[in-house]
């Protein structure tokens, strides 16, 4: 009798077990990158919108001619309101959004992906002297990690030029 | 035969895995490290911008805050920035500083890392942000600070800049376009007295010259002379004595008596029994003193031979007279009143050099006056004189007629003489007359005016004490000493005195000194003072040094040089102000001088370069 060619039982055992193996680390894998996505989804719309609204208020400040609201030396409070180039500039919180109010209409600083929060200016400076604002604020990731959103809180002055 | 994977094979392909999977783990980790790294560098950058800021605003507030070379860190305050030393930590991981230091420039302006001056207007600040986790990082940035606003020139410059300040032995003046310097006038005032009170100081021949009292003066020279009254004891004649009655006539009568005196003769004076009458009678006889100031003697005896009550009076005189005649008036001896008879009376001694001041015709008189009682008659009475005689010595003076010198043995040496100025003397000249010669080398030569100052050969040549202050000022003052020698001339009858002399001079005051406090520069705000130049004008024997003193009140002055504090100066025409303990809106500066000898020292321009 012709001996028939085929896969003996071990060898399938052999196979399948070195199959769900393998199978098993490409879904690991995946999921792992799954997960840096979001991650960096998150991380990158804190970084970028506060890289942006920090330097966003650098020039403005920069360029202002006066500065209204905080009104006097040490106050602080939410809003910046100032003079750039003859036009009122504000800046408050709208819900979780950094509003920016000006001739140019009202628009928000911070993108979608993130919300901003406990916006305090501070003016600072000497007295005849060209004001420096401490702006502190906290950006919060719209995208939800497997940890959560990513939280930062930004602290940095601006002055006048 | 069976295939299957060779052993090369599989070395092979574990070799492989064993390169590629290392690089791919790294990759991995770096990829997420990474994204943390990223997190912290933007927070970081963040701190930086608000140290710079800070920074900033703290110089704006005062230049004087970064001029300390340090590290430092930003305290935020109730309404603004400061600056305290060393770095701080942020929310337990960021570290925070900025270093500032200076700046060197060369000649050009350039900034420069070693070889330059110190630029004091601008300074180097290094901003680092660093932390620990997740790995160890920082972020730095440098910026040059420089003064807010560009630098402006305090410039002094003319007599009228310099005219604001004030002057404490200093002056400004014209030299150089307007300068000032360590005072030149004042000396007109100095003068020096010479007035002969110590005779040992002085060259002079005591035979002809005496130092007395303050005077320089030719020495009296003595001649006694002398005379008296004659017949004096009566013995053969009364002559010269003449007999002359005042008063009223009460039968006055006189006579020389041979006998009965000591010894022998004696001169009777007699009145008449009487009443209510008053009489008097005298002998006179005159002498004559060639000299004033003689020392006259008067001596006599004197008796009551004759007493007869009742009398109101009755008393014996001795008068010594310039007129002959007449009521008897300057009384040198008085008997006091005479109640009876008495007999001869020991010598009488009366000294009247008081009466004999002046040379002339003195009258002696010997008498007696009678006031009789109204009702009563008294008398007759007698009196009588002997051995009566008035003698005077006194002195010829004469005067050394050789025109004898006197000199001060120490030349006078003021300090730091310019040029004689005057010559005065206060002389008593009586007819007589001064002259006098100088010397600037001790007295080995001595100098006349004659047309220039000359070297006197002959023993007339001086000057009047006019002609030399005419000529001072062109005796040479070179050697910063003179004697002035006097001759003291006199015909022998005149008593030449020299009181005192008197030399102007144009000097200085030893150690010389004085300083110069400017009028305030009002920088308008809190500035920050850089460098002060000035020009000055030194010899070896002057010094010219500067200091400076800033305020905000404009009433405390503390001056400094250049390391802050009072102890230095800015010496050389250049200085970088310390600006740590130099700043403020108002500044003076104080130039102080000295010169040891007669250079003056000046400063000429002064600029203060300083940043507003």
């Amino acid at each position: 009798m012709k001996k028939q060619k085929g896969f003996t039982l071990v060898e399938m055992l052999i196979y399948m077990g070195l199959m769900a193996g393998f199978l098993l680390v490409l879904t690991d894998v995946l999921v792992a990158i799954l997960d840096v996505k979001a991650e960096s989804a998150a991380t990158s719309s804190v970084q970028t919108d506060g890289r942006f609204i920090t330097a966003r208020l650098a020039y403005d400040v920069a360029l202002a001619t006066s500065i209204s609201q905080p009104a006097t030396l040490g106050a602080s409070g939410g809003t910046l309101t100032m003079v750039v180039g003859g036009n009122t500039y504000t800046y408050s919180l709208n819900g979780t959004n950094l509003q920016l109010v000006n001739n140019l209409g009202t628009n928000n600083l911070n993108s979608s992906e993130s919300q901003v929060s406990g916006l305090t200016f501070q003016r600072l400076g000497n007295t005849g002297g060209k004001d420096t604002i401490k702006v502190t604020y906290t950006l919060t990731s719209a995208t939800t990690r497997v940890a959560g959103s990513e939280v930062r809180t930004f602290t940095t002055t601006v002055g006048r030029r | 035969m069976q295939k299957g994977q060779s052993l090369i094979e599989l070395l092979i392909a574990i070799a492989l895995a064993a390169v590629i999977i290392p690089g791919i783990l790294s990759g991995l980790i770096a990829s997420r490290e990474g994204k943390a790294q990223e997190g912290q560098r933007l927070q970081a950058l963040t701190y930086l911008k608000e140290e710079e800021e800070a920074v900033r605003s703290v110089r704006e507030a005062g230049w004087s805050n970064i001029a300390s070379n340090n590290t430092y860190h930003p305290v935020q305050g109730a309404t603004s920035w400061s600056l305290a030393t060393g770095s701080e930590t942020i929310n337990s991981n960021f570290t925070r500083q900025v270093a500032i230091s200076s700046v060197q420039r060369d000649s050009s302006g350039n900034i420069v890392l070693s070889g330059g001056v110190i630029d004091p207007s601008t300074k180097l600040a290094v901003y680092t942000v660093s932390w620990t986790t997740p790995n160890p990082g920082s972020v730095t940035t440098t910026e040059y600070l420089q003064r807010y606003l560009g630098n402006t020139t305090l410039v002094h410059t003319t007599q009228a800049d310099f005219n604001g300040g004030t002057f404490n032995n200093t002056e400004s003046d014209t030299t150089g376009g307007g300068s000032v310097r360590l005072s030149n006038v004042g000396s007109s005032s100095y003068s020096f007295v010479d007035d002969y009170t110590s005779p040992v100081s002085y060259t002079y021949d005591s035979n002809k010259i005496e130092v007395l009292n303050g005077f320089a003066e030719l020495k009296p020279i003595n001649t006694p002379v002398s005379g008296a009254t004659t017949n004096p004891g009566f013995d053969t004649t009364a002559n010269p004595w003449v007999r002359v009655n005042y008063g009223d006539g009460v039968g006055q009568a006189g006579a020389r008596i041979a006998t009965g005196g000591i010894p022998g003769a004696w001169l009777r004076e007699v009145t008449n029994k009487n009443h209510n009458k008053a009489g008097g009678l005298y002998y006179r006889q005159p002498t004559t003193t060639t000299v004033p100031n003689v020392t006259g003697t008067l001596t006599f005896n004197w008796q009551v031979l004759v007493f007869n009550p009742t009398v109101t009076s009755l008393h014996l005189y001795a008068w010594l007279d310039t007129i002959a005649t007449g009521v008897p008036t300057t009384q040198v001896w008085d008997s006091g009143n005479i109640i009876s008879v008495m007999p001869w009376s020991g010598t009488v001694t009366v000294d009247v050099s008081p009466q004999m001041v002046t040379a002339g015709t003195y009258y002696l008189k010997i008498g007696a006056f009678v006031d009789y009682d109204t009702v009563l008659n008294g008398g007759p009475f007698t009196i009588g004189y002997d051995n009566a005689l008035l003698s005077w010595t006194g002195n010829i003076v004469s005067y050394d007629t050789t025109s004898p010198t006197i000199y001060p043995i120490a030349s006078f040496v003021p300090s730091n003489v310019f040029s004689w100025s005057s010559f005065t003397a206060t002389e008593i000249t009586n007819g007589g007359s001064i002259m006098y010669q100088l010397s600037d080398d001790n007295g080995v030569t001595w100098k006349y005016w004659s047309g220039g100052w000359q070297t006197a050969t002959l023993p007339t040549h001086y000057n009047s004490a006019a002609t030399v202050n005419q000529f001072i000022p062109a005796f040479s003052a070179a050697s910063g000493q003179i004697k002035v020698r006097a001759f003291l001339i006199s015909n022998g009858a005149q008593f030449v005195r020299l009181d005192k002399i008197q030399i102007g001079y144009n000097g200085s005051a030893f150690p010389n000194s004085g300083d110069f406090i400017s009028a305030t520069m009002d920088a308008g705000a809190n500035a920050g003072f850089n460098n002060i130049n000035w020009t000055e004008v030194n010899t070896a024997n002057t010094t010219t040094r500067l200091q400076i003193a800033t305020n905000s009140d404009n009433a405390t002055w503390s001056f400094v040089g250049p390391d802050g504090t009072s102890g230095t100066y800015f010496t050389g025409g250049y200085g970088a102000i310390n600006l740590v303990n130099v700043s403020g809106r108002y500044l003076r500066y104080k130039i102080y001088f000295t010169s040891t000898n007669t250079d003056i020292p000046y400063v000429t321009d002064l600029s203060v370069n300083y940043s507003p």
